[in-house]
């Protein structure tokens, strides 16, 4: 199978996993310094079980701090681009895993998720196409053996897609049970959460059908991602309607990255021949020819 | 799995979303029996790209550190308030931790319109007191 969508995702999480390292950058010694909000001896006594923490290794001060997480920026950087992808992805899941684990207070169920993907991403061929080792590779190697679109078994990326279907799954069964997501207030409550708020849709939000409507259908748009997603001839439809979820959520509340994470993911469920033709795809022409399929005679 | 961080999540307002929208703050008395209160970075007063900055803190202000299974942060929160307030004449003696809860009045069923509902009355609860000692002021 094409390593396209695979290559695509790693650029995207690669992003992600940049934004999410400049995010934390203005407030980073308060989350994670030695004098910061959560002590390192605090968090490590909290759970009765011990999670893998490169922090717990270096002496405790701020100099090791910055240099861990310098480290961790310039492996993302080089996931993003391609570079010693097979390593970067190691050095930016084990360096990930710390930084969660040292402040297990501030992250949210996207950065979990984030977590995992970077763990499946280790062992997924992702630096084979659209990366700068590939491009490296091809100046190497003699043009007859230059294959562009390399083939490989798709498993790393079947377990990505199969851990996004449990994750919705997981969310479909938990909010069944809650009494607001039953009579379909959940949207109502959720929007009045001042905290969360960033773009008002007043008429949705004011209306009862509405806050309804939207309470259903997330759960209908989530039961779906984890089930109709892998009928092939619905698949386009339920990431169609699982994008318009995650933007709207995007659009109406404060939770940087966590509808990106999702919406990305959904790469990895395109074809590999409809992500050929949409990278093949001449603007100009294909948009005139558009054009001229619709215009009236 | 747990050692490796692949213990999965995601219960994003699941079973329910929360029906309250609270905030914290912090009373800090100082030796010399004076008070300063200080508030907690609120969401809602931030601008656009200052709240995508500063989301962390409603994970942990809103959603966490007032929540009784991680009571246990507390003593690390309120020495932190203390360092941030040290001042070598008058150092601070005693962190309050309070909280401002306030309900989010449940849907009119009987209206299809929602009418902008009065606040409901806050409640103000004391999660935490802290007596700061003088090794807590010291940056390690």
């Amino acid at each position: 199978m094409s390593t396209r969508p695979l290559a695509l995702f790693r650029i995207l999480l690669g992003l992600l996993l940049i934004q999410y390292a400049l995010l934390l950058i203005p407030d980073f010694f308060i989350w994670f310094g030695k004098d910061g909000i959560v002590a390192a001896d605090t968090i490590n006594s909290w759970e009765p079980f011990i999670r893998f923490n490169i922090l717990n290794f270096l002496p405790n001060n701020d100099l090791w701090l910055v240099t861990i997480f310098t480290v961790f920026i310039v492996a993302a950087v080089c996931l993003t681009l391609g570079f010693l992808t097979r390593i970067s992805s190691i050095i930016v899941f084990f360096y990930l895993i710390s930084f969660h684990a040292r402040d297990y207070l501030i992250i949210n169920s996207g950065d979990n998720f984030m977590r995992l993907l970077c763990f499946w991403l280790m062992f997924s061929p992702a630096g084979l196409s659209l990366s700068l080792d590939h491009w490296l590779k091809k100046k190497k190697e003699s043009q007859d053996k230059k294959e562009a679109d390399p083939k490989v078994a798709p498993w790393a990326q079947r377990l990505m897609q199969i851990n996004m279907s449990l994750l919705y799954a997981q969310a479909f069964l938990k909010k069944i049970t809650g009494i607001t997501w039953q009579n379909g207030s959940a949207v109502y409550f959720s929007s009045r959460m001042v905290e969360m708020h960033r773009f008002s849709i007043n008429y949705i939000f004011d209306h009862l059908w509405t806050c309804k409507l939207l309470t259903w259908a997330t759960l209908g748009i989530e039961f779906s991602l984890c089930t109709l997603i892998w009928i092939k001839p619905l698949r386009y439809y339920v990431i169609a309607a699982g994008i318009m979820m995650h933007l709207m959520i995007d659009w109406t509340m404060n939770i940087p990255q966590f509808e990106w994470i999702m919406i990305f993911t959904y790469v990895l469920f395109i074809e590999p021949s409809d992500l050929n033709a949409l990278i093949a795809f001449n603007y100009r022409d294909g948009f005139s020819q558009l054009i001229k399929k619709f215009q009236f005679h | 799995m747990i050692f490796l961080g692949l213990d999965q999540d995601y219960s994003m307002f699941a079973p329910y979303p929360r029906k309250t929208n609270r905030h914290i703050f912090a009373l800090i008395t100082f030796h010399d029996q004076s008070t300063a209160i200080w508030t907690y970075p609120r969401m809602e007063r931030l601008g656009l790209i200052q709240s995508m900055f500063k989301e962390r803190y409603r994970k942990y202000g809103s959603d966490n550190i007032v929540e009784p299974a991680f009571k246990m942060f507390l003593p690390d929160f309120a020495r932190y308030i203390a360092r941030m307030h040290h001042c070598p004449n008058n150092e601070p003696d005693l962190i309050s931790l309070y909280m401002l809860e306030q309900n989010i009045p449940a849907p009119d069923q009987q209206k299809t319109k929602f009418e902008k509902a009065h606040p409901a009355q806050p409640v103000l609860t004391n999660i935490f007191t802290y007596q700061v000692s003088a090794n807590d002021l010291k940056q390690k």
